[in-house]
């Protein structure tokens, strides 16, 4: 039984534990000493219940504890950063929940640009990719085109975008759309126009209409390279979010780290870029769920 | 029913042009299994692609029933070397899709009917399978089983068990032979295996090679060729033999 259990995070943990007790602090807020347990119980209880995850669970909990007290140790202990630059593990995890609410409505708004964008994206970059793909005249008439607009890093397309729509909303949507729009697009294109041939005939053998053929031959057919083109976008998507909202939102994610930035309060930006990367970790996880099951064909995604 | 008259076709290779097919004229009867022999180049895939529609010749014509041939044309079925099955669909999934496209019955009828031609080709236990969870022999019965069910009077078949070992190979022979005999339709068979040939066809068409022209058209009496072992099989083998040997002797002539 012993074997199960991983030396490091336990290690790990009852140091931490030590350090933690010992300060002052942790007696008004106990919440980095529930996140630790929390965390701690956790590890156990993968290691006892699905033994051949155990070594992974293991080592993640290792790092996370390992980065903590690291942080704990520089701020709290020995005090070598500057409290102002460098908020302690605690004072990070109480802004965290008095300001959750905030966050959360900040996010709402942030992710209705973001879907409303990326759809956009899917809903025009997929069947213009297979349509320009499969005509090879308007390919070889777009494609030089096509390359240099998508050499542009869209960020810069941001002021102007402003200046030019009546609403930030709309200005941020039209940015997030070209970022999220040009990855899956040339994904799409590519993989069109390098479609296996053999498929093709064997469609047209049964004298299919363009439209069936576009759809439902050569999209599931390049499918695994336009999902590539869409992780990306999505990506983008993500990046040009937080850029926009951080010139111009008055709500938002990408609108709390840099309002806060502004004001020095550097505890609220911690919050703020964790908690980003926990959406973005979030919602890529959904994203290969989907991929997952689109892919379930192929035998690298097949259900076990 | 299948008319080839006069057909040119060449390629541009390297810039140079290659002649693949000059003019070739052949006739393919109704209920006839005629197979296409001769060495790689010969033109034979290109013939029968031409055939089907999917190509296009420069000169000559295909008529089929008096219809000219200019795309694929409906009642015929292309099987392909390496199988050419919709990897994102299942095997009971690719052989309705056909029938969809085509607009054959109605949903229920079409799920029947692909069973149907599953179970003919022993695969009833994988209709829920993934193309790669099939092996080769397997994915060429799902192919041919997707075509059969479209029902139709010409089948294609381009080097088919090509890509097979031996043994999936005379299985899938002697499976595609007991098909003929029970359906109504004909069957143009690419190979370049002498006895695949002489085993399958009503007539093998022995081809040269550039440019790609008919050698020499040879009639099977079936009754003879049953068993692959018979003095009878061996005469078949060496006449193709011999035809093959003369190919040779006049590309040497040719080169003196």
């Amino acid at each position: 039984m012993i074997s199960k259990f991983n030396i490091l995070p336990n290690a790990l943990f009852v140091v931490l534990l030590a350090v933690l007790v010992g300060s002052e602090q942790i007696k008004e807020e106990p919440l980095l000493l529930g996140l630790l347990i929390l965390t701690e119980v956790y590890q156990l209880a993968v290691s006892a219940l699905r033994p051949h995850r155990a070594q992974q669970a293991g080592d993640v909990t290792a790092i996370f504890f390992g980065l903590v007290l690291v942080w704990e140790l520089l701020t709290v202990q020995f005090d070598v950063l500057d409290a102002f630059l460098f908020p302690t593990p605690e004072r990070v995890l109480e802004i965290f929940r008095d300001d959750f609410p905030t966050i959360f409505k900040g996010l709402g708004s942030s992710l209705i640009l973001l879907t409303s964008a990326y759809g956009l994206a899917l809903a025009t970059a997929i069947p213009l990719g297979l349509l320009i793909g499969w005509r090879r005249r308007i390919f070889n008439a777009v494609q030089p085109v096509s390359k240099i607009m998508s050499a542009v890093p869209p960020i810069v397309y941001i002021p102007y975008a402003i200046a030019i729509l009546p609403t930030f909303q709309l200005a941020s949507i039209l940015v997030i759309f070209v970022g999220a729009f040009w990855p899956i697009f040339v994904s799409t294109l590519n993989a069109t126009v390098q479609i296996d041939k053999t498929l093709i005939d064997s469609a047209r053998m049964l004298r299919i209409k363009e439209r069936r053929l576009l759809f439902e031959v050569i999209l599931p057919s390049i499918m695994p390279q336009v999902l590539t083109g869409c992780s990306v976008g999505l990506i983008f998507g993500f990046i040009l979010l937080a850029s926009a909202e951080m010139i111009g939102a008055t709500s938002g994610i990408g609108w709390y780290v840099k309002y806060y930035s502004d004001f020095g309060d550097y505890g609220k930006v911690i919050v703020g870029i964790l908690f980003i990367g926990l959406v973005v970790t979030a919602v890529m996880a959904v994203f290969d769920r989907i991929q997952g099951h689109l892919l379930r064909w192929q035998a690298k995604y097949a259900e076990h | 029913m299948l008319e080839v008259t006069n057909i040119t076709k060449s390629f541009d290779k390297d810039g140079a042009r290659q002649v693949v097919l000059s003019d070739l004229s052949l006739e393919i009867g109704a209920r006839e299994f005629v197979c296409l022999l001769g060495p790689s180049g010969c033109g034979k895939s290109t013939l029968l692609r031409i055939m089907a529609g999917l190509d296009q010749a420069e000169a000559g014509t295909v008529h089929l029933d008096d219809r000219l041939v200019k795309e694929p044309q409906p009642k015929c079925a292309f099987v392909f070397q390496d199988y050419a099955l919709f990897p994102w669909k299942t095997v009971l999934e690719n052989a309705v899709y056909g029938m969809d496209v085509q607009g054959m019955y109605d949903k229920t009828t079409r799920v029947e009917k692909a069973r149907e031609y599953l179970k003919l080709m022993h695969l009833e236990n994988y209709e829920n399978s993934y193309i790669h969870e099939l092996s080769g022999g397997m994915r060429q019965r799902t192919a041919i089983a997707r075509s059969l069910a479209l029902e139709p009077e010409i089948l294609f078949m381009d080097e088919p068990f090509g890509a097979l070992d031996n043994f999936t190979r005379m299985e899938l022979q002697e499976l595609l032979l007991d098909i003929y005999r029970k359906n109504k339709l004909s069957v143009v068979f690419v190979t370049h295996d002498i006895s695949e040939a002489i085993y399958l066809g009503d007539r093998v068409v022995v081809m040269n090679a550039h440019p790609g022209t008919i050698h020499s058209i040879l009639e099977i009496n079936r009754g003879l060729v049953a068993d692959r072992t018979s003095e009878d099989f061996h005469l078949y083998e060496d006449r193709i033999m011999q035809a093959f040997q003369l190919v040779r002797k006049q590309e040497i002539e040719y080169y003196i």
